[in-house]
């Protein structure tokens, strides 16, 4: 009697979990329309299971063409990766080189594309090394720009294929700028790690912070029109013929990777 | 086998001290403290200066020194000055140091910054007409002096620890 009631109650249960897999499934999918799980309720629990059984013993048989294939995937992706790190790379020079080329035909300005291929290592001078020299047209003196006209330094030694920049922060850099719109006159003089300084600005000239100080071309040194930086702060002390003026450079040398020489 | 030992400390000290001038002109070279770089090459030196094979420090110097001219202005006063800084230290060390003391060598990296950045400025201005001068006399120079004092103080430090270690392995 009682095996009876047994298994009576495990048929009831039976069929309310059977019957209650084909009710949910519908209010499953109906509720997941935007998924792709058409699986739903007892059956869908049923068949999880069964799958990741079915994995997991498929892993254990399988385990050595899993671990090859993952092998291979793995290298694959960092393959992928290393294109991409070069993409990256051919895409911001082709912007460089594209900078150069517009200044080149509106301006008839010439450039060589040259990579930094040392950094100075002492506090003394800021300067770094390009890997190109006299054989590609490079001359002392010759201005060193970024993104076209965005002024690094100037060229201070030549060698066959290499040449020493030195930075505009160097404490031996020194050129004639114009500072802002009314084109105050100035020389920019390099502080080391310190903000370079406008000197030769007089008290009565008014400055305004934020203003941009680009190259004048009064020194024959570079052309007019070289971006520098912006002016960061004026002091005007007591007794002082001249304005005491920092301004912060335009981009920091030291996390460039590549440059354009001037060469005309 | 003496001198086969001997030789393979000197190589393995000149790869130290290159590694530390890789070292500078790429990570530091990026991370001023204070507004100044570290001289590893310098600290590694002076660290070393109690070393008996003095020889083997001078190789140091030039190999360092190399690597800082090729990635700087090409005019080998760094080689020189290096040179020069360690025949001086170690010249004063045998003159006037009764006792040696590890505490020392931080006073050695102090007036080792000195003296290196003396003949640095020294040469530069006679020989290449570079005027250093404005960094030298600047209180920027008292920091660089502190950090290498301080690092070759380090530097020196780990090597004794090192060697401790490994002079009790032996025993045991």
């Amino acid at each position: 009697m009682k095996a009876k009631i047994a298994s009576n109650f495990i048929g009831i249960i039976l069929v309310i979990l059977i019957i209650s897999g084909w009710i949910i499934e519908p209010v499953v999918v109906s509720a997941s329309a935007g998924e792709n799980d058409s699986q739903g309720g007892f059956r869908s629990i049923v068949l999880r299971v069964v799958g990741s059984i079915d994995n997991w013993l498929r892993g254990l048989i399988y385990y050595k063409e899993i671990q090859e294939e993952n092998n291979t995937l793995v290298f694959q992706n960092r393959a992928l990766r290393s294109l991409l790190i070069d993409y990256s790379a051919l895409k911001a020079e082709n912007d460089l080189l594209r900078k150069a080329l517009n200044i080149h035909k509106s301006e008839g300005v010439n450039f060589i594309l040259a990579n930094v291929i040392g950094r100075s290592p002492l506090n003394f001078s800021q300067t770094f090394v390009i890997d190109v020299g006299e054989e590609d047209g490079v001359k002392l003196g010759q201005a060193v720009v970024w993104g076209g006209k965005t002024l690094v330094g100037e060229i201070i030694d030549v060698r066959k294929n290499a040449s020493t920049v030195r930075a505009i922060t160097d404490s031996e850099f020194k050129a004639a700028v114009f500072i802002g719109e009314h084109r105050i006159e100035g020389l920019l003089r390099g502080n080391g790690f310190l903000p370079p300084l406008l000197d030769l600005v007089p008290r009565e000239e008014e400055v305004s912070l934020n203003e941009q100080v680009y190259t004048s071309g009064l020194d024959n040194k570079f052309i007019r029109g070289l971006y520098i930086g912006d002016v960061s702060e004026i002091n005007k002390p007591e007794g002082k013929v001249f304005q005491q003026i920092k301004m912060t450079p335009a981009l920091d040398w030291t996390t460039l990777y590549q440059v354009l020489v001037i060469t005309n | 086998m003496k001198i086969a030992k001997q030789i393979f400390t000197i190589i393995i000290f000149v790869l130290f001290i290159c590694l530390l001038a890789l070292l500078q002109i790429t990570i530091v070279n990026r991370y001023p403290i204070g507004g100044v770089k570290l001289n590893l090459v310098l600290i590694g030196l002076v660290a070393n200066l109690f070393n008996p094979h003095f020889e083997m420090i001078i190789l140091g110097a030039i190999a360092g020194g190399l690597i800082y001219d090729f990635s700087g202005l090409f005019n080998f006063i760094s080689l020189f000055s290096f040179i020069l800084m360690l025949v001086l230290l170690r010249l004063w060390s045998k003159k006037y140091l009764v006792k040696k003391n590890i505490l020392i060598i931080f006073v050695f990296g102090l007036i080792g910054t000195v003296i290196f950045n003396f003949f640095y400025v020294l040469m530069g201005y006679f020989f290449f007409h570079e005027n250093f001068f404005p960094y030298f006399l600047s209180s920027k120079q008292l920091i660089e002096m502190l950090l290498n004092g301080s690092g070759a103080l380090i530097l020196a430090l780990v090597g004794e620890g090192f060697s401790q270690i490994v002079h009790l392995f032996k025993k045991k």
